[in-house]
């Protein structure tokens, strides 16, 4: 119940909760000539032309209605709004304000109606720019949720489909959907991630990026431990294999639990063509992560312990450009690192007009000019710059593949192989007793999963692949009939 | 403690069984016996066959059964406290002797000068921190690494296959059948890594074929060192006994293409982690022998009290390895060792009892409701 | 902050082996700037004193120079001390670099070493666990010193030239390598026997005014011998040219009688692959010069308990490989006058495409039977006779055919009846008939062996009752 069935009060009472802001709009009429009404919204969210011509107008079109079934009469015969409540708490009118809605207050009545008018500007949907498919769909989530459940429901037509809302965030107050397919997904992981997002308290949710800090349970990890994803039919796929999708509002970019490292591997495209393509190129993509992670260390602790290795004619050549050079292997290494990571910050940052000549100042001036002066040698520069171009075959990985490189490189330089080696082994150890929401995090491979291997490094065709992959826990692992 | 699969256990045995076989064994087996060193290994692993076979039934029967509780049904708690802290000692052995092949294996192969007063130390702390968390995590490691590491395996003997003479194997027992025995009595001890089975009794989770696959993991394991130490004779004749890399030197002989490419530094690399594995799943067999024997819970000071302890053997600087395994092998280490011996072969004996005893079980289980029958009728 | 990082265990444990070895690391050289990279090692003997001085030759990598030409990146350095190790160690202070010899590949021995137990000499190489096993041994009468210096003076990767040669050899002359590890388990072995490439240097003199190099150091100069042209089994491209007439060239250049090219083909058996010293940085060379050369001829030393024993020729040495299975040994064959179904009193050669050769050991009473069958496909390569007819010239006239089989027959059993009888002479068991028979007849082998034993492993005389037979089965093919 509202505080008074007073007009008047209650305006005074919305406009003090909404602290008088000038996007406050009370439009006060009356309706059939006589009862006092007041709508009030605000003016920055909602659809002006629908309030002009579908509320207000048909209101004041009415006539010969008693005082004392106006407002049902309005509820029921006049307001063709699709989304309409009743409201009796002011809190919860004015938080339905905040979110687009218009409230109609009405003199006598200690109810007010609320109606969804949202009218803010949207971005189109559009092909996510980092998460391009040649062959497929071109549809990416936008910012806005509705849309976005839109987008999945079109593809998961199907009543198991289960979303569950919730609000996060003091200030923000965003929702957040929990999407799941219910005769698929372990209800144990549902009921897990619930209860986190049920804990958290925060004063604002930007991006699906905070959400996903409280969801991860290893957060000094540097490896993720949820996946992510701006396509709709990604998710999609996700959930049919009995993953949680969790979308935010304000966010395009949807989080989907739980996470196995082979979905950083994995491309829509590898889905949209043929399987021996794909086989082909996810072997491709495995042997540029390798590069990425490996080469520059390999290149360090061969040149500080272990030339034995290398041919001799190709010994000469290496020799031959290194000489002279100032810097010692690991100094050089790590100086082209920083230079390389300096020209992608700045490439990502620096205005488009001015692209063309900095990509200039950077690729020829300074990678040429270096070379050419003996600041650094031809084989770190290659070592290094292939290193840095294959991180992004698999760009959702590339923050944990460029700290992993790092890391790799220094090991090599301490210790040489055996370095890598022990980096190698530990990161594996690690990751390996790791499980994410009950899926082991290094599955299939370890434990050893036979059917999860059908879309690993050598994915089989669409047809043979009857069951859901067991690396994921759930409760219906049979897919074709 | 999380419990591992039989695939799991049968991959880890399959590379505990190759690791050391692999580095100076062929040399040192081939000092005593010339060109006999596979029919050594044959020998030694037909004699660690029969209690391996024991220990799988017992482990399929009771796969709930750790060696703790099988001893102290077997023997009494005071006995099983001595037996295991035996084990542990004997682990701990091998796990110096392992860390001084490490050693070697890194200056033969990779490096020219390691200091391994200061490698050791992130070695240790490394394969320490693989060992605290747990045995399903060296397990898993291994699975990664199986695939790799077998086709390492093919690489190395494919290579040394390339410029081998298998009639340099030829003749057999040239020295007659009491050198090729004393060989393998003397170099019992490497051979005898199926104690490791032991730590994992009660740590399998059960499943049909749970001993069908380590035991498949175990065979493979000695079929393919049988057939290395083959290549390797054939590769080498009697110049076996100076190679002390084996796995690292055969993959040097690759004709005509050396000079473009080098594929032995690929199977060092590879056989780096089959050692290192090796190194974390003794640790974890001491660790685990130690917890069992004062009673402790999972700690990781114990942990490092081995690790310190591997490390100040190791550091010591006129111990080598013959040195080691000579220190280890003198008398008191040798009833230790009839020991290490002996409890699996008891096996055998172990399974006849408790097989008894679950029929005295059954018996008395049947009698119990007989007896409650005929309560009710009364 | 701090406290949080520092809780990490894990981080902390990362730290402490950051700290203990990064800083050192960061500022370690590369090795390969901080070690002398041995490609190839000489070793010469000279008495001093009562006493004997090696003199030990290294060739080294020297960065610095362009890569395309790798006689600048070639240095020497050479050394006299009492053994080999100290001789390394005064190579160590020269250079003041340490030394390394994962690289190297060659490990000439000059005849003034070989004249004494050569196991003393590479004992320290046999130890060293950077020296690879397959690192060829090569004799000369030369100064092992001066076949480094001319080898290392050549462009175009052919200061590599020498490896190619034995690589060559091994594969088409020589029927067992000459890697160092095959010589210790030889000499190991009960015959103590092995053979090992020899080398020899000669001053060719050079008649060209005018030395056109392609770049520095030439190509392969011309023998007078009819079609004797032999590149190396590899030696750079077309280095069996000359560029203008005798002498050296650029590489590729194309000489008078020089035809450059591999050495297989060739029908002369006076195989001559000649590495020239050439000018350097091009120039031009005065006429009537003397340059040295590095001749292979394809001959072989013996040695017996490691000390040189005696010479094999070229076509022994060939022949070796009718009673060793080791090696491809293609080659050729020349049959003089030899009659066939169209043509009388010819020359013909025929190449040898593929051999199978299979040995048997058996016991004749007491008498030890080494057998070897051996089954090759054969192809006609040349047919020399006045009066060709035309018919000779037709495709289906290069198989092989009686009486030519016959011919054939008998070349090889000559070859292999000529080196057996050497090894008879000479008591070098080179083909390792001991260990053959002990892996297959060990107690009779045994038996027979006890009058000839001298020692733990020592055994002298036993060929002599030896008695070879060769069965020769000839496939051939269009």
């Amino acid at each position: 119940m509202l505080n008074s069935k007073k007009l008047e009060i209650n305006k005074i009472v919305f406009s003090n909760g909404l602290n008088n802001c000038p996007d406050l709009i009370m439009r006060e009429f009356k309706i059939c000539k006589k009862i006092s009404a007041c709508l009030v919204y605000l003016n920055t969210l909602v659809d002006a032309d629908y309030i002009n011509r579908d509320i207000i107008s048909k209101i004041l079109d009415l006539k010969d209605v008693k005082k004392k079934d106006i407002f049902k009469y309005i509820k029921e015969n006049v307001i063709s709004n699709s989304e309409l409540k009743v409201v009796e708490l002011e809190s919860h009118a004015i938080d339905l304000i905040l979110t687009g809605n218009a409230i109609l207050l009405i003199d006598g009545e200690d109810k007010a109606i609320a109606l969804s008018i949202q009218g803010w500007k949207l971005r189109p949907i559009q092909e996510p720019p980092n998460s391009v498919a040649i062959k497929g769909p071109r549809e990416g989530f936008t910012e806005d949720i509705k849309i976005n459940i839109s987008l999945l429901r079109r593809r998961l037509v199907t009543p198991d489909l289960y979303i569950e809302e919730k609000t996060v965030g003091k200030y923000t107050k965003t929702k957040i959907c929990v999407c799941y397919i219910n005769t698929i997904v372990d209800k144990e992981i549902v009921k897990e991630i619930n209860k986190k997002l049920n804990e958290i308290s925060i004063d604002g949710i930007i991006d699906s990026a905070y959400i996903q800090e409280f969801l991860e349970p290893l957060n000094d990890s540097i490896f993720k431990q949820s996946g992510s994803s701006e396509r709709p039919d990604v998710i999609t796929s996700r959930l049919l294999e009995g993953r949680v999708a969790i979308l935010v509002d304000g966010s395009p970019v949807v989080i989907t639990i739980p996470f196995v490292l082979i979905e950083d591997f994995q491309n829509p495209e590898d889905y949209y063509g043929k399987t021996a393509r794909a086989i082909f190129v996810r072997s491709i993509r495995f042997i540029g992560i390798m590069f990425s992670l490996f080469l520059p260390g390999i290149y360090v602790s061969v040149l500080l312990y272990h030339y034995r290795v290398i041919p001799l004619r190709l010994l000469i050549t290496i020799a031959n450009a290194i000489e002279g050079i100032p810097m010692t292997p690991v100094i050089e290494t790590f100086f082209i690192i920083i230079l390389f990571e300096i020209l992608y910050e700045a490439s990502l940052r620096m205005p488009k007009y001015l692209g063309m000549a900095l990509s200039i100042v950077g690729g020829i001036i300074i990678g040429d000019m270096a070379i050419k002066s003996g600041i650094v040698s031809p084989p770190a520069l290659i070592v290094v710059a292939l290193s840095g171009l294959t991180i992004y075959t698999a760009p959702d990985a590339a923050p944990q593949l460029f700290i992993m490189r790092i890391g790799f490189t220094i090991m090599g330089a301490m210790l040489g192989f055996l370095g890598i080696v022990l980096g190698i082994v530990f990161v594996l150890a690690r990751l390996s007793n790791f499980d994410s929401y009950g899926a082991a995090y290094l599955g299939p491979w370890a434990p050893n999963i036979p059917s999860g291997k059908n879309d690993a490094i050598v994915k089989a065709k669409t047809k043979n692949m009857s069951e859901r992959p067991e690396s994921i826990p759930n409760i219906n692992n049979v897919r074709t009939e | 403690m999380k419990k591992i699969t039989a695939g799991q256990a049968g991959v880890l045995m399959f590379l505990s069984f190759c690791s050391s076989k692999f580095l100076t064994m062929p040399s040192a087996i081939s000092a005593m016996v010339g060109r006999d060193i596979w029919v050594v290994a044959t020998f030694a692993f037909i004699l660690e066959t029969i209690p391996i076979y024991f220990i799988l039934k017992f482990m399929q029967k009771y796969p709930d059964k750790n060696l703790k509780q099988v001893l102290e049904k077997m023997t009494g708690k005071i006995l099983t406290k001595i037996i295991i802290i035996f084990y542990a000692i004997t682990f701990f052995i091998k796990l110096v002797i392992l860390s001084k092949e490490i050693h070697n294996f890194l200056i033969d192969a990779l490096y020219d000068r390691v200091t391994w007063d200061l490698y050791l130390i992130p070695v240790l702390l490394i394969m320490g921190y693989v060992t605290f968390l747990g045995l399903r995590s060296i397990c898993r490691t291994s699975q990664i690494f199986i695939y790799v590491i077998v086709f390492a395996l093919i690489v190395a003997c494919s290579i040394g296959l390339m410029s081998a003479d298998i009639t340099n194997t030829l003749p057999i027992m040239q020295n007659g059948f009491g050198v090729v025995f004393h060989g393998t009595i003397k170099h019992l001890f490497n051979f005898s890594d199926s104690i490791i089975l032991l730590i994992f009794l009660g740590n399998v989770k059960p499943e049909p074929k749970m001993a069908k696959k380590i035991g498949f993991g175990i065979g493979s394991a000695m079929i393919i060192t049988i057939i290395f130490y083959i290549i390797f004779n054939a590769v080498y004749d009697n110049l076996s006994l100076g190679n002390r890399q084996g796995i690292a030197n055969i993959a040097q002989f690759i004709p005509n293409i050396s000079s473009v490419l080098r594929l032995d530094w690929f199977t060092t690399i590879i056989w780096i982690v089959v050692v290192l594995l090796k190194f974390s799943t003794l640790m974890y067999c001491v660790y685990v022998c130690l917890l069992d024997s004062f009673g402790l819970k999972n700690n990781g000071y114990v942990l490092i009290g081995i690790g310190v302890a591997v490390y100040l053997i190791s550091i010591i600087p006129t111990l080598n390895i013959e040195l080691t395994a000579k220190i280890f092998y003198s008398t008191p280490f040798t009833i230790m060792g009839l020991v290490q011996y002996v409890i699996p072969y008891a096996f055998s004996i172990f399974l006849i009892i408790m097989k008894k005893d679950q029929k005295k079980l059954k018996r008395n289980k049947i009698n119990g409701l007989l007896i409650s029958e005929a309560c009710k009728n009364v | 902050m701090f406290k949080k990082i520092f809780k990490n265990k894990i981080f902390v444990c990362f730290l402490i082996i950051v700290i203990m070895f990064f800083p050192s690391a960061m500022f370690t050289p590369s090795e390969i700037s901080g070690r002398v990279i041995i490609t190839a090692i000489g070793i010469d003997a000279t008495p001093i004193d009562n006493q004997i001085m090696y003199e030990v030759t290294v060739q080294m990598l020297r960065a610095g120079g362009a890569s395309g030409n790798t006689s600048n990146n070639l240095g020497i350095v050479s050394v006299t001390a009492t053994d080999i190790t100290a001789a390394l160690d005064l190579i160590q202070l020269k250079v003041g670099k340490k030394v390394g010899f994962a690289l190297c590949k060659l490990i000439i021995l000059s005849d003034s070493v070989s004249n004494e137990n050569l196991v003393n000499v590479l004992d320290y190489f046999i130890r060293s666990e950077q020296l690879g096993l397959n690192t060829v041994l090569i004799n000369t009468d030369a100064r092992a010193k001066e076949i480094i210096q001319t080898s290392a003076e050549l462009d175009n990767n052919s200061s590599f030239s020498l490896q190619r040669i034995m690589d060559f050899n091994m594969e088409h002359i020589n029927a067992t390598s000459t890697s160092i590890g095959d010589f210790f388990k030889e000499y190991y072995c009960y015959g103590k026997a092995s053979i090992m490439a020899f080398l020899q240097l000669e001053d060719i003199i050079s008649e060209s005014s005018e030395q056109s190099s392609g770049g520095s150091g030439g190509g392969a100069g011309s023998e007078s011998n009819k079609g004797s042209e032999s590149g190396l089994g590899g030696l750079g491209g077309g280095s069996g040219g000359s560029g203008g007439s005798n002498g050296s060239g650029g590489s590729g250049g194309s000489g008078n009688e020089s035809s450059g090219g591999q050495l297989t083909d060739s029908s002369d058996l006076t195989k001559k692959a000649i590495i020239t010293k050439g000018t350097l940085s091009g120039g031009v060379q005065s006429s009537s010069n003397m340059i040295p050369a590095v001749i292979n001829e394809g001959r072989s030393a013996v040695f017996k308990k490691g000390v040189k024993a005696g010479m094999l020729n070229l076509e022994q040495t060939r022949a070796i490989k009718w009673l060793k299975p080791s090696g491809d040994n293609r080659g050729t064959l020349t049959l003089k006058n030899v009659n066939g179904k169209d043509f009388h009193s010819a020359d013909v050669t025929v190449r040898v495409e593929s051999k199978n050769l299979k040995l048997k050991a058996y016991f004749d009473g007491d008498i030890p039977v080494y057998k070897a069958v051996v089954n090759i496909d054969v192809k006609v390569l040349e047919i020399l006779q006045e009066d060709i007819s035309i018919d000779l010239l037709s495709t289906l006239r290069t198989f092989v055919e009686w009486p030519l089989e016959d011919a054939i027959r008998a070349q090889i059993q000559s070859e292999t009846q000529d080196i057996f009888d050497y090894m008879k002479t000479n008591d070098v068991d080179i083909i390792g008939a001991c260990r053959f028979f002990s892996k297959y007849q060990l107690k009779k082998w045994n038996k027979y062996l006890e009058p000839y034993k001298l020692g733990e492993n020592d055994y002298e005389g036993y060929l002599e009752n030896i008695r070879l037979e060769v069965e020769v089965n000839i496939y051939s093919k269009y």
